[in-house]
């Protein structure tokens, strides 16, 4: 019994933690920032995309890591090659997704002068969320998982009197407007699984095949689902056009809704929403790098995170 | 002790920045804002409820006016003589008077995208902008949140369905049909009254 | 110290010269019925009278000869004194403990052992309800100063032989006796020995209380969350021995620290689950909301007033400027002296004679509240937001630290950072939370598991039926067995 909900514990939390990866802060700009026409189905064409190409990852990650490296010189070297690549990926993520969340964060909410301060403070936060053992990680994906999915649904559901049917009337798309709109989406939601399912597959000790994919695939279907919930609620409120011309496409649409006439104004939901999910990510991408160090350098590995997030601050500061 | 280091790193942080705070008494909370023609360009007309620890419901209404060449020159001009920051957060309504057409209304369309006004902001006609704001309110603090409430009613009494809100409008580009106010006669309890549609062809008026 | 030697009239001024400046030494010198002198020696208000004369003197004084060669301390160990436990030493260090403890020594001419039989009758309070810890339904029975007497308490809940209690001793001055109580086919053997282990490493002049032990175990010594629970009622106790805790019970105190302290058990109550699942629901349930109302609600509402006005409601924005019209302090002024005063009014009251706090409610409510309102030094916003919060807090008593610097910070980064600030202290503080275990037990621990099992008791209460199973790091995990349903 022990072991049975010890496995259903551990399948829920990974599946909450894949689906707020995937959200992370492809919200703050997807999907219909400069959208072109057929952003809608090349959206649900990267969503299938990030689900391969995150099985593949793990898949090759687990190849890689599950036995011990030494004595191997071949292995090592491709392991090493793959750990690079990866390594730098995940940081490449932390910093844009860091960077996405300074700047929403400078462009609405902030006082002028505490940038830097904020900088610091989300990047510490990240650095220690990745070094705390992956339970702590795991309840804080769930949590901020189950307040971010009611935060979604409360919003939507609220905004249904602003829809217009109008707006939901879909138009077939030219295979080139999709081809052009899934180049720029696929960098947006497949290249950020590769560190996710890298962290899978070297956080979880020597798991077995389908203990771990099934939760990334249902997880990365769930955070796609939220995404995809909050894209509808922006284009059935604006309209693509005029989403498309829009910053925070979906912060605007929650900004219309009002619970009760003066009552209320629940774009402080959406702000959490963005913030919880970007550290989320920030963090995966982080602990991606601790872990991918560590399996080399076992004493090194530590402080990557804070390492890690004094790099990105650097490379805020000096964009 | 060993991350006692982070101490004096965060003093250092909240010292370099201060407290960049604004209390809400010095603001003038704009509760509506509109756009009259001038001979010298625009005038900008504000409604701001005054608050004197006094109700809400009692408040004194002031309505402020600046008239400049543009939008943001006539902003200006108003600003000249407040001793407050004018603050659009809660601006509840947009009124275009006679002859905001065109190029003057292309402006006061994209002066009401600015951030901090809400793109929910309900936009009206009027002959004149400052008359309607001037008339004051009978059921609200003020005109700005007095007349999205009317309009609500006629939505929800009369079924009458008016797509007026401004990220409405702006979906549409130049096309769009927009409530359409006047003044009561000062006899008369009631401020204004709603009398009709006004629609916008290319940016131009055509019917009333 | 040393040994005792054969000369009695020495043995006896020994003792004199250790306790030559203490007013309370005692000493009888006599001939017993043995035929050899002995000397009684106690510390008076420590022993009880009783015990002295009619167990220990009297059989002495009525005692047979003894042949020549016994011994006479043997003897009188084996067939005469009638007191409960009698031991024989030579050692001067355990003689004088046992005087220290309420034992008295008793010296023999002729022999090199001395033997010494507990005679402990100090006064001490009888078993009253605690204070603190007070129940509308349940019992009622707290503990005392007496550890002993605590022991027999628990022993009470608890009439199983599975139940142990450890003796020890801590404190180089103090010599307090502490007790290690857990239930052996319950508590996890790690968890044992590791309490064994950091009571072992305390090297402290005295121990008054438990809370030096507290602090001195505890994980996270400066952390403003507890790791070590304690209570003053027996029942509790025994409820968490139940589960697979261990306490430690030390005498001179009645509160007993109970370990692994997880952040779920902040927000039970001691009736709980003597009121009907209904009722402790709701009473949990509110817990919860209080706690986020009362670190949250002054800095949020800070935030949207001074950072944030777009956020606020319309006619609240209006409302809260009118009130603010002449009032000399910034917002966060205003918010920092309301929490101080809040603070200051709930230490008095704490502190204050019961017939007095009545004159502290009417110049709290009138003089704060009222005067303070109309002479515009505070708006009645912002004195209602840190009202509400302070009454909030009074719901978790268990958390008032905690709640308080929590509270204070959040409100310092919302003045420093608006709502941005609120968020990221959150954060951070989360992260501290996970970080922290108790005893190698997660401090988030119920939390972390979303099944009905593993919610069972943390923002509800479900009924007993549904309560089969012990916390995760119990050895038994097994409490009932299916069949209890109606």
């Amino acid at each position: 019994m022990k072991e049975n909900e010890a496995r259903k514990r551990r399948g829920l939390h990974q599946i909450a933690l894949v689906a707020l990866f995937m959200v992370g802060n492809t919200l703050l700009r997807f999907p219909w920032t400069n959208a072109e026409a057929g952003v809608t189905v090349s959206f649900l064409l990267s969503g299938i995309a990030a689900i391969v190409a995150s099985l593949a990852v793990y898949a090759i990650a687990r190849f890689f890591f599950r036995r011990q490296l030494h004595g191997n010189l071949p292995r090592i070297l491709s392991a090493a090659g793959f750990a690079v690549v990866t390594g730098a990926v995940a940081w490449c993520c932390a910093a844009r997704s860091a960077g996405d969340m300074v700047q929403f964060m400078k462009d609405l909410l902030l006082p002028s002068g505490t940038v830097i301060p904020f900088s610091v403070l989300f990047l510490l936060a990240a650095a220690l969320l990745a070094r705390i053992p992956r339970r702590g990680i795991d309840l804080f994906a769930l949590l901020g998982y189950v307040a971010v999915t009611v935060a979604v649904g409360v919003l939507f559901l609220r905004g249904t009197p602003q829809f217009r049917a109008e707006y939901g009337k879909f138009e077939i798309p030219t295979l080139g407007a999709v081809g052009k709109s899934l180049v720029r989406l696929l960098s947006e939601t497949v290249l950020p699984m590769l560190p996710l399912a890298v962290y899978l597959a070297l956080s979880a000790p020597a798991p077995r095949q389908n203990s771990v994919s099934r939760p990334l695939a249902v997880g990365v279907v769930a955070g796609f689902g939220l995404m995809f919930l909050c894209a509808l609620q922006t284009l059935l409120t604006f309209g693509a056009p005029y989403a498309a011309t829009l910053s925070y496409p979906y912060l605007r649409a929650v900004r219309v809704v009002s619970v009760g006439q003066y009552a209320f104004r629940p774009e402080l939901i959406s702000y959490v929403l963005d913030y919880v999910a970007t550290l989320v990510r920030t963090a995966i991408c982080l602990a991606c790098l601790r872990r991918l160090i560590g399996r080399f350098l076992p004493r090194v590995g530590r402080p990557v995170p804070i390492v890690g997030a004094i790099g990105i601050f650097i490379y805020l500061y000096l964009r | 002790m060993k991350r006692l280091w982070a101490l004096p790193l965060l003093c250092l942080l909240f010292a370099s920045c201060g407290m960049n705070t604004t209390e809400p008494e010095q603001l003038y909370l704009v509760s509506a804002i509109g756009f009259d023609a001038a001979e010298e360009g625009v005038c900008v007309v504000a409604e701001v409820p005054l608050t004197r620890e006094t109700e809400a419901d009692k408040m004194d209404v002031c309505v402020f006016q600046g008239v400049g060449q543009n939008i943001p020159d006539a902003l200006d001009q108003m600003k000249k003589g407040l001793g407050k920051r004018l603050f659009f957060g809660h601006c509840a309504l947009a009124v275009l008077g006679d002859g905001m057409e065109a190029d003057r209304l292309r402006a006061a369309l994209d002066f009401l995208a600015d951030e901090e006004i809400p793109l929910s902001i309900t936009v009206v006609s009027a002959p004149n902008a400052r008359e309607l704001l001037a008339r004051g309110s009978l059921s609200a603090p003020a005109a700005g949140y007095e007349i999205p409430d009317i309009l609500r009613l006629q939505t929800r009494e009369a079924g009458l369905f008016l797509q007026c809100r401004y990220y409405e409008i702006a979906a549409r580009g130049s096309d769009f049909t927009i409530p359409r106010f006047e003044p009561n006669d000062p006899e008369r309890a009631e401020a204004d009254r709603f009398c009709g549609l006004r629609t916008f062809r290319e940016g131009r008026a055509v019917t009333e | 110290m040393e040994t005792l030697g054969t000369d009695f009239g020495d043995n006896l001024d020994r003792f004199r010269e250790i306790f030559r400046a203490d007013g309370t030494f005692r000493h009888r010198v006599f001939r017993s019925g043995m035929g050899v002198r002995c000397a009684v020696l106690y510390l008076d208000g420590m022993i009880s009278a009783t015990v002295v004369n009619e167990d220990v003197i009297r059989p002495l004084m009525q005692a047979n000869p003894i042949t020549e060669g016994q011994d006479s301390a043997a003897y009188a160990s084996e067939e005469v004194l009638w007191a409960g436990e009698v031991k024989g030493s030579n050692e001067e260090r355990t003689l004088v403990s046992a005087m220290l403890h309420g034992g008295v020594v008793l010296l023999f001419e002729g022999s090199v052992c001395a033997l010494y039989a507990d005679a402990k009758g100090f006064r001490s309070r009888g078993v009253q309800e605690p204070q603190n810890e007070s129940v509308l339904q349940g019992p009622r029975e707290g503990f005392g100063e007496v550890a002993i007497q605590n022991l027999a308490m628990l022993r009470r809940k608890l009439q199983t032989e599975d139940l142990c209690m450890e003796p020890m001793t801590v404190g180089r001055r103090s010599g307090t006796a502490i007790y290690l109580c857990y239930l052996r086919s319950l508590a996890s053997p790690r968890l044992v020995k590791e309490v064994r282990r950091r009571l072992g490493t305390i090297d402290i002049d005295g121990v008054l209380d438990t809370n030096y032990l507290n602090e001195l175990i505890r994980d996270r010594g400066r952390s403003v969350f507890k790791t070590v629970g304690t209570t003053e009622r027996p029942d509790v106790a025994a409820a968490k021995l139940l589960e697979g805790r261990v306490a430690i019970m030390a005498d001179g105190t009645p509160v007993a620290l109970t370990m692994p302290y997880l952040f779920a058990e902040n927000f039970q109550s001691d009736e709980d689950y003597y009121l009907n699942f209904w009722v402790s629901s709701i009473g949990r349930f509110l817990r919860y909301v209080c706690f986020f109302l009362t670190v949250s609600v002054p800095a949020v509402y800070l935030a949207l007033l001074t950072h944030h006005q777009s956020l606020l409601p319309t006619f609240l924005l209006l409302s809260s400027a009118g009130t603010r019209g002449g009032v000399p302090f910034s917002s966060l002024a205003e918010c920092l002296l309301l929490i101080l005063v809040l603070e200051i009014l709930k230490e008095t009251g704490a502190r204050m004679p019961q017939n007095l706090g009545h004159t502290l409610g009417i110049i709290g409510g009138l003089v704060v509240g009222e005067a303070a309102v109309e002479a515009r030094l505070i708006s009645a916003s912002m004195l209602i937001v840190v009202a509400v919060s302070g009454i909030a807090g009074l719901m978790i008593p268990r958390l008032r630290a905690a709640v308080f610097y929590v509270r204070l910070g959040l409100v310092l980064l919302a003045a420093w950072m608006g709502i941005v600030g609120c968020l990221v202290g959150i954060t951070l503080l989360l992260i501290r939370m996970m970080g922290i275990s108790s005893f190698g037990v997660p401090y988030l621990l119920p939390l972390e598991t979303p099944t009905v099992q593993g919610l069972k008791d943390t923002v509800v209460r479900l009924p007993w039926s549904m309560m089969r199973t012990r916390p995760f790091f119990t050895r038994d995990r097994v409490r009932q067995k299916r069949g209890n349903d109606r």
